[in-house]
């Protein structure tokens, strides 16, 4: 709540679209966080971690933006996720992949900061370390959301 | 002015919004972040190895008022289960005071170990059941289970110790002839006898000594002994009949080696081996491994020694390969050579010729007892006969030059087998028959050489 709070009376200045080559962007998400890096203008690679009890996710992502008319504030983002899991459960200890395509918006609150939301498929992967026959596949819906700090702009 | 106020309008609208499908994406069941998804999945994969296990076991530490009591000077949590076979391992994670585990399918037919560690990674205990007054069993003998049997109730664990370590002694004892794992008394005491070795292994298991459970640093330090025995004469046999073999009242030793395995790694490795000093008799010092034998590492041992190893302390020099000194510390020797499995056979002869091998499994201090139940026991068996001066005949056939004179494809040999018929039909009583060697691997992880002699 005061993080909402704080966000939603800044300034927001930061327009997007025709100069984020270049840009370098942290990023915290929920239960990570992210380097990105601008390509171009509206692509940008990003280098994710996620962690949480005896769960480690490492991945890239490719977002793609797009503007959206009625508001230069906000963008579009659509991409592609894959990432490397390593787990340990209670009776299976083991690692695998996932591979996500998502679909969302990030809205810029300041020239440097902007909050991100986005959701989509994901494909998960998990294999037993000890039983290589024991595995698992599944469809999961996965729904991020996170903040973004830019650390330059062009 | 009115420019920021719109702003801050717009940004409360945008974040409002957000929040709502952040919390009705939420609600409908997405997954906050890939971790969430990756839990998912782990629950599907676990009950996936579940499903494609056929038995669990499991227990509780309950009674103890707190999720178990380690021993009498300490408490602690039970936080890992070590499952051990005697050549695999693995730990489970338990984060309750009911535990369950699922054995898998290469674990089912073996004898399974459990040594319950605590949230200091300390030995609270290796799981032991009584098999008679002078005997513990430290390993479940899952080699045989009763049908339909789908689950073990081991019920309330208690933790204490022994001479030899930490013990873990179930409510509950799941081996008897009407139990779960149906052993009659006689082969619960023998399995409890030939897996003395390995159980003092789980009892303490830090064989590096380097205080942490060798298996919190995924390593199984395993020593085995593997037995030669001179066991009896071949009858004189005739033309045509059925004779058995006659069983010496005292067997003699041929020799032994040491077998010490790493796990996961190192299978092929050369370490120098130790003995007691209390053994101080002939044996090599070093004599290295057999890199044809996937299953050997190392070996030492007396090649024409006639003195069974010793209790006492084994020390294998694995500074080589990083592990340190490994001390094994083996108990119970005398018990595991005195009920060694040996076969009591009787051969089938027509027209002078071989045709038949029929066999009972008898444990050696116990020859006037009841036949024992080689399912139980044996993995497989191979025979080998010689002739004069050469080998005759292989079970298993072979390939060059691990062939018989009188060759065939060769089959393999079960422990429920009761009877060997011979491959090829020129097997001469007389000429080609002047020793015959049964080897076998038990299922509790040694091996066996059982000689007859003319």
């Amino acid at each position: 709540m005061i993080i909402f709070t704080l966000i939603s009376f800044s300034p927001g200045i930061i327009v997007f679209g025709e100069d984020n080559k270049g840009k370098i962007g942290i990023g915290l998400n929920y239960p990570g966080f992210s380097v990105r890096y601008f390509k171009s203008d509206r692509t940008a690679w990003e280098a994710k971690l996620q962690t949480e009890t005896n769960i480690l996710v490492v991945g890239a992502r490719l977002n793609k933006y797009s503007n959206l008319r009625s508001n230069n504030k906000i963008q579009i983002i659509k991409g592609l996720e894959v990432d490397l899991v390593s787990f340990k459960g209670d009776t299976a200890e083991g690692y695998g992949m996932a591979a996500e395509v998502f679909l969302g918006g990030e809205y810029s609150i300041s020239n440097k900061l902007s909050l991100q939301l986005d959701f989509g498929p994901a494909l998960v992967f998990l294999m037993d370390r000890d039983y290589k026959d024991v595995k698992a596949n599944s469809l999961e819906f996965v729904l991020n959301l996170g903040i973004n700090w830019y650390l330059r702009g062009k | 002015m009115k420019k920021i106020l719109l702003n801050k309008y717009n940004t409360v609208a945008v974040l409002s919004v957000a929040f709502l499908v952040y919390c009705g994406l939420s609600f409908a069941g997405f997954n906050l972040g890939m971790t969430g998804a990756v839990k998912n999945t782990i629950k599907i994969l676990e009950t996936n190895k579940r499903n494609q296990s056929n038995l669990n076991i499991k227990g509780n530490f309950t009674g103890t008022g707190s999720s178990s009591v380690r021993k009498s000077d300490a408490v602690g949590t039970i936080k890992k289960i070590a499952v051990i076979t005697y050549n695999w391992f693995r730990v489970e994670n338990i984060n309750s005071t009911d535990f369950s585990i699922p054995i898998m399918t290469n674990e089912i037919g073996k004898p399974v170990g459990l040594v319950f560690i605590d949230d200091q990674d300390k030995v609270a205990g290796c799981l032991q059941i009584v098999a008679s007054s002078t005997d513990t069993l430290n390993l479940l003998p899952l080699t045989k289970v009763k049908d339909g049997v789908t689950q073990i109730d081991l019920q309330l664990i208690s933790f204490s110790t022994d001479t030899y370590g930490n013990i873990a002694v179930p409510e509950y004892d799941p081996v008897g002839a009407d139990k779960e794992i149906p052993f009659s008394q006689d082969e619960k005491i023998l399995a409890a006898k030939i897996t003395k070795v390995l159980g003092s292994i789980l009892k303490d298991p830090d064989i590096n000594n380097n205080g942490i459970v060798d298996f919190i640093e995924n390593r199984f330090f395993k020593i085995g002994f593997r037995y030669g025995l001179n066991v009896g004469q071949l009858p004189a046999g005739g033309t045509d009949g059925t004779y058995s073999a006659t069983i010496d009242p005292v067997v003699t030793l041929n020799g032994f080696r040491i077998d010490c395995k790493i796990f996961p790694d190192y299978v092929n490795n050369s370490l120098p081996i130790t003995f007691p000093a209390t053994y101080t008799w002939t044996h090599g010092s070093y004599t290295g491994h057999e890199n044809s034998d996937s299953l050997t590492q190392n070996f030492d041992g007396p090649g024409e020694g006639t003195v069974p190893p010793v209790d006492g302390e084994y020390i294998v020099d694995a500074n080589s390969i990083g592990c340190g000194t490994l001390t094994f510390n083996v108990v119970g020797q005398q018990d595991a050579v005195d009920s060694i499995l040996i076969l009591a056979p009787t051969f089938h002869i027509s027209g002078g010729k071989l045709q038949k091998i029929s066999w009972v499994w008898k444990a050696y201090n116990n020859l006037a007892g009841d036949p024992i139940d080689g399912s139980a026991f044996v993995d497989n068996l191979a025979i080998q006969i010689s002739g004069e001066t050469s080998t005759s005949y292989n079970s298993y056939g072979g390939v060059p030059p691990d062939v018989g004179y009188h060759n065939w494809a060769g089959t393999t040999i079960s422990g429920s087998d009761t009877e060997h018929v011979i491959g090829v039909n020129n097997l001469d009583w007389a000429a080609d028959c002047h020793g015959i060697l049964f080897r076998y691997d038990d299922k509790f992880g040694n091996r066996v050489n059982v000689s007859f002699r003319k």
